[in-house]
């Protein structure tokens, strides 16, 4: 088991952060809402984009394939996004301070932005480098095979 | 084949499919917010196609409010309607030994940073663009410009204006930015004046006030506006208030009058430019040496022109105040609540046991009863002159400076000719006013009212205040010895009292009611004394101030036979004899903590909140602070919830849906709202179109095509049209408007501001002007000096707000504007006004707070020849009434609005698609009378909802009242005839959106395609070579 972890590459650790971030990001979005005004209203597909996210990055880990990374990826990335627009008068809210939001919901908002924002970064740097150092490898392996 | 190189295909795929979420995503906002997209770029869902027409078809038929004017002559209309408000509404508060009218060609030295950065308006451009400002009256005035006071006294040389020191205000050292801080929490701001000190004044620029010493005209400048109240403790003003002048400008003062003094300045004229009731103790400080002062508000885009005329006598001032002015802001029973507080919001001292959130935990109490402004001083005044029981000491003196109605002129005026004549339920009253100085002039007639306080009102908690307005008029120009005799009617309705804790009704009392004719409230109170006086009563002569004409006043002891009548004013008017009477009864118990029993005060376990009477002054005054706490458990807590059950209603139906009979809604335009023709056209439409049509109202209503409903275009506007692109459309502030007690100036306005909504601009780059409906008037009152959005509401006084009120939505209404009145109910402070919750007793409320509401919906209440006139919208507002969010309050919403007053048209919520605005839930909403929310729409927010059979029928009941008027009152209507048909078309920009869709999602396809195929063939490859 230990063998397994110490053979694995650094890409292969950040699918966990990703996980560890996605995971925390449903916790607290689905404890709390998306803010303090807002805790009632909670977007199942949010959600549904988060936990599918997190599906495919576990997924991902076991099969060890970068393909389903993408997949992770673009639902992280698409319920960061559902976020961020069903929140467009909190952002407006920051700007136009007419009626300004208490610095503490400020705060706590953008934690959760920016803890959403790093789950489908991380699994896209994850994905990305993976891809890359495999393509290396395989342009050595190419290489090797040619030189036979 | 290179086609299929994997590497490539795999990092298009991600790029695409980044791409692609992108573009879903932007669909989904573009989708949801089409409506405020099509009315930002002026586009539409939809085209009008004409079916085939009658040979006999005139289009011009089917203009329904025809346009008045258009772009290339609003601006000089609209220019001369602002001079002539601001020359009827600005006061002269003081002008000893005639130091105004200033000789013409006055050299004139402009004092203080207001005199550069004057306040123009709150709204629209009057506040924002300095490159609309034009201070140079040697240069053309070009359109759309603000006209500054510095150009306005410079104009035909009126006044010469010292160059050096204006210039110091405006570019040099003496350039100050007004502050408004933010605290830590970010939702608070301190209000600053941030006046330069003297010593910051140049040698050269001291210098140079001696060459232009006629006058010292001192601009003191308050600012304010939407989302704060202004700062009553913790500001640079002396006594810790922004109301108050700061320490530097007190300094500035004295250094005038020491030039003064030693004969550099000849005399010193102050100008109080602010919304706000600046406190004026400092008016009368002999070391300031102050000659002549004048309020004259915020003057709009072009008031400055009637304030240079006045200060040279081309305009002879007849405005009277809007609002009491005080040498003690803190004076007021409303700002001693304040000042115990800390503060108007207050947190709830449990708020964070019970867990409530920011929306919640907040609460005002008005404390003052019906005691708002004048009505306590001048009653209290009486109470101390009449020496009644539980009066304590009173110095009126030293608490007003200029009351309720007050305003000088160039000339005098007397009254003579009172009469008083009752006509079934009218009283006539007319006065003589005779013109006996040397001036042209205009003067106010005020007619206010006494009613008896009796021993029932003290056992019951009924308050009267000892002088109320309830009617005036104003004369033409009076030519020197001209004389004009003017009739007011009274209706005996203004003579009922709300009482709350003893009928649940409105009431007459037995006994006997005065009306005078005075020239200002404490007139009006001194004329009562004097005739109480010649009744016998005992009147101690030393403390009166002022002297009074008992020959102006009437004493009436015939108004009602038995001690209490509870019975006469207890149906709503509107209901009478129509065979579905409405009984008035208590309402509002649930906003009243003596009366909730979701309200404890730790500190008193009887009378919750001390409001104040008059059977005891002393006792009532606020001195300590109102601690509330919320009870656990309990109706509270439901009440302070948002999404309560939706409880079905018995013998309700499902509305039918789709029912596709042709029906449309020209075809019901001037059908009453009961017929049943206006089931069929609702029958049309469908659960999805409903949620369209009412949730989706960011400044307009949306179209219906399938009914035939157009888009519907609204603007802010409390005074002008707000995100007008135009400088002129600035109006001086409503409480200048009010000012000019001119019901033909009422109209006027609300003329201009119908045909400038309207006023469809084509002229090149510049924004199209064309709206169907204006946020305005404001009706909230001016309960207290710190509300900081006085400048959108017209007075402390509600009979004055209503006249004004109604007289301009009748113009604005007959122009197919539909007036939106705002914010219903008690929004008359900006302190956490998300969900403060706002307790007080129904007396007040109905008698203050509701009255000018009740006077512009009413159809009687009617100032025109068209009693349709009335609003048939309003904006409901941000607080919650008691615990209850004010637009969820069946009370409010339902049982006094469209029950007792004939409320046929619709609410608007104010500004709900925010964060902030989250308790103001869609259920809640309405279930409870809501109609539309102001926000971006929400196409699937409701459908949890929507198989609730009650749910579906209030929407429906909504939607009907929102066609109604559409039908009926909205210019949107003109030029669909019956042969008109709306087609669905697809904006060129949404268009663009789904081509940029669809290749994206074409290109995502290909590249993953692509991809696998290029997997498949490279493994295919290295199968090949491992074999």
């Amino acid at each position: 088991m230990l063998n397994f972890f110490r053979n694995k590459k650094p890409y292969y650790y950040i699918l966990f952060a990703s996980f560890a971030l996605a995971l925390a990001s449903v916790i607290i979005y689905v404890s709390n809402g998306a803010n303090e005004y807002n805790k009632e209203n909670i977007s199942g597909l949010i959600v549904a984009m988060l936990i599918a996210g997190m599906v495919f990055t576990a997924a991902a880990a076991v099969f060890e394939l970068r393909y389903i990374k993408y997949v992770a990826y673009a639902c992280l990335f698409y319920g960061f996004l559902q976020f961020v627009i069903t929140e467009l008068n909190f952002w407006g809210n920051f700007i136009i301070a007419t009626d300004p939001v208490p610095a503490e919901a400020q705060r706590y908002y953008l934690s959760l932005t920016v803890i959403m924002l790093l789950s489908w970064v991380t699994i896209l740097v994850s994905a990305l480098w993976q891809k890359s150092s495999e393509y290396k490898k395989e342009k050595e392996q190419d290489k090797e095979v040619a030189a036979e | 084949m290179k086609i299929f190189k994997k590497k490539l295909w795999e990092t298009l795929s991600v790029v695409m499919i980044t791409l692609l979420v992108i573009a879903i995503t932007v669909n989904d906002v573009t989708t949801a917010r089409s409506g405020q997209i099509n009315e930002f770029l002026g586009t539409m869902s939809y085209e009008i196609k004409e079916t085939e027409h009658p040979d006999d078809y005139n289009e011009e038929d089917y203009v329904y409010f025809p346009q008045e004017m258009n772009f290339d002559n609003i601006e000089e209309y609209y220019r001369a309607v602002n001079e002539r408000v601001e020359a009827e509404g600005l006061v002269l508060l003081k002008n000893d030994n005639g130091a105004l009218p200033l000789d013409k060609g006055s050299k004139v030295s402009m004092i203080l940073s207001g005199s550069a950065e004057t306040f123009y308006a709150t709204h629209g451009p009057g506040i924002t663009p300095k490159d609309k400002i034009n201070d140079d009256a040697a240069s053309e005035l070009l359109p759309n410009h603000i006209i500054t006071l510095k150009r306005a006294f410079e104009e035909e040389n009126k006044l010469s204006v010292n160059p050096d020191l204006y210039a110091f205000y405006k570019d040099g050292k003496g350039k100050t930015g007004r502050a408004q801080i933010a605290d830590k929490s970010g939702t608070k701001k301190t209000f600053k004046t941030n006046e330069p000190a003297w010593s910051v004044y140049t040698q050269p620029v001291k210098n140079s006030i001696a060459n232009y010493g006629d006058a010292a005209i001192v601009v003191i400048t308050r600012i304010s506006g939407e989302g704060d109240d202004v700062t009553a403790i913790g500001s640079d003003g002396i006594d810790g208030s922004y109301l108050s002048i700061t320490a530097e400008e007190y300094e500035i003062l004295r250094q005038i009058a020491d030039r003064k003094a030693s004969g550099e300045i000849s005399r010193i004229v102050v100008l109080l430019n602010s919304a706000m009731t600046i406190q004026c103790d400092f008016l009368f400080d002999e070391v300031l040496r102050i000659d002549a002062a004048m309020w004259i508000g915020n003057i709009g885009g072009s008031g400055a022109r009637a304030v240079a005329k006045a200060l040279v006598g081309e305009v002879n001032p007849s405005g009277r105040l809007s609002d009491t002015f005080l040498k003690n802001n803190f004076a007021a029973p409303s700002a001693a609540y304040w000042k115990v507080n800390e503060g108007f919001a207050s947190v709830y001292e449990n708020a964070d046991k019970l867990n409530l959130n920011n929306l919640q935990k907040y609460y005002g109490v008005y404390v003052e009863n019906i005691y708002v402004g004048y009505r306590y001083f001048e009653t209290r005044y009486e109470d101390y002159v009449l020496d009644r029981t539980y009066v304590g000491s009173y110095a009126y003196s030293d608490d007003v400076a200029y009351t309720f109605g007050y305003g000088l002129s160039y000339t005098d005026f007397e009254y003579g000719n009172f009469n008083v004549t009752r006509n079934g339920d009218e009283y006539k009253v007319s006065v003589t006013v005779r013109n006996t100085g040397a001036k042209a002039g205009k003067e106010t007639v005020q007619i206010y009212l006494q009613k008896p306080y009796t021993s029932y009102d003290e056992e019951n908690g009924v308050e009267k205040a000892s002088a109320e307005l309830v009617g005036f008029a104003k004369t033409d120009v009076l030519e020197p010895s001209a004389e004009e005799t003017v009739e007011i009617t009274v209706n005996r309705e203004q003579f009922k009292s709300y009482d709350a804790y003893g009928a649940g009704t409105y009431i007459l009392e037995a006994g006997k009611y005065y009306l005078t004719a005075a020239k200002d409230a404490h007139d009006a109170v001194n004329n009562i004394l004097e005739k109480k006086k010649a009744g016998g009563a005992t009147v101690i002569a030393d403390r009166m101030v002022g002297t009074g004409k008992a020959a102006l006043a009437a004493e009436l002891t015939d108004v009602c036979s038995v001690p209490v009548d509870s019975e006469t004013y207890s149906v709503a008017t509107e209901t009478k004899g129509t065979g579905n009477e409405v009984s008035i009864v208590n309402q509002l118990s649930f906003m009243d903590p003596n009366l909730y029993d979701g309200v404890i005060n730790t500190a008193r376990s009887n009378e919750k909140v001390v409001y104040v009477s008059r059977a005891d002054w002393d006792h009532t005054f606020p001195s300590s602070k109102t601690v509330l706490a919320l009870t656990e458990d309990g109706e509270v807590k439901y009440d302070i919830t948002s999404h309560k059950p939706i409880v079905e209603k018995e013998g309700l139906t499902m509305p039918k849906y789709d029912r596709n009979n042709d029906v449309i809604l020209v075809q019901l335009r001037g059908l009453p709202y009961d017929d049943p023709k206006w089931n069929d056209l609702l029958d049309n439409l469908n659960f999805g179109e409903m949620v369209q049509m009412l949730t989706g109202c960011f400044g307009y209503t949306p179209a219906i095509r399938n009914v035939g409903k157009p888009f519907t275009d609204e603007d802010d506007g409390p005074y002008g049209v707000s995100h007008s692109p135009y400088g002129y459309s600035s109006m001086s502030c409503e409480g200048i408007i009010a000012s000019t007690f001119n019901k033909d100036i009422f109209r006027e306005i609300g003329k201009a501001f119908a045909l400038d909504a309207r006023c469809k601009a084509d002229k090149g780059e510049v924004d199209v002007q064309n709206l169907n409906g204006l946020y305005s008037p404001g009706l909230n009152m001016h309960r207290c000096a710190f509300g900081g959005r006085a400048s959108e509401y017209f007075s402390e006084d509600p009979v004055l707000s209503a006249i004004a009120s109604r007289n301009q939505i009748e113009e604005m209404q007959a122009r197919g504007v539909v007036s939106h009145i705002k914010h219903f109910i008690l929004n008359d402070e900006e302190s956490r006004r998300n969900g403060i919750c706002i307790w007080g007793n129904e007396q007040s409320v109905r008698e203050i707070y509701l009255l000018p509401w009740e006077w512009s919906i009413r159809p009687s209440m009617s100032q025109g020849d068209n009693n349709e006139l009335g609003a048939h919208a309003i904006m409901t507002s941000f607080n919650r009434t008691g615990a209850i969010w004010s637009s969820a309050s069946d009370s409010f919403m339902m049982n006094i609005l469209r029950n007792e007053w004939k409320f046929d048209g619709y609410a608007l919520t104010d500004m709900a698609d925010s964060n902030a605005g989250v308790f103001m839930t869609y259920d809640d909403g309405y279930m409870n009378g809501t109609d539309c929310f102001l926000g971006m729409g929400s196409p699937n927010e409701l459908d949890k909802w929507a198989n609730s059979v009650t749910f579906n029928n209030m929407l429906r009941d909504s939607a009907h009242r929102v066609l109604y008027v559409t039908a009926n009152y909205s210019s949107a209507m003109n030029g669909i005839s019956e042969y008109t048909r709306f087609v669905k078309k697809t904006p060129l920009w949404q268009a663009a959106v789904y081509t940029v869709l669809g290749v994206f999602a074409g290109l995502t396809a290909v590249s993953v395609s692509l991809f696998a195929a290029s997997m498949i063939i490279d493994a295919k490859k290295k199968k090949i070579v491992a074999a």
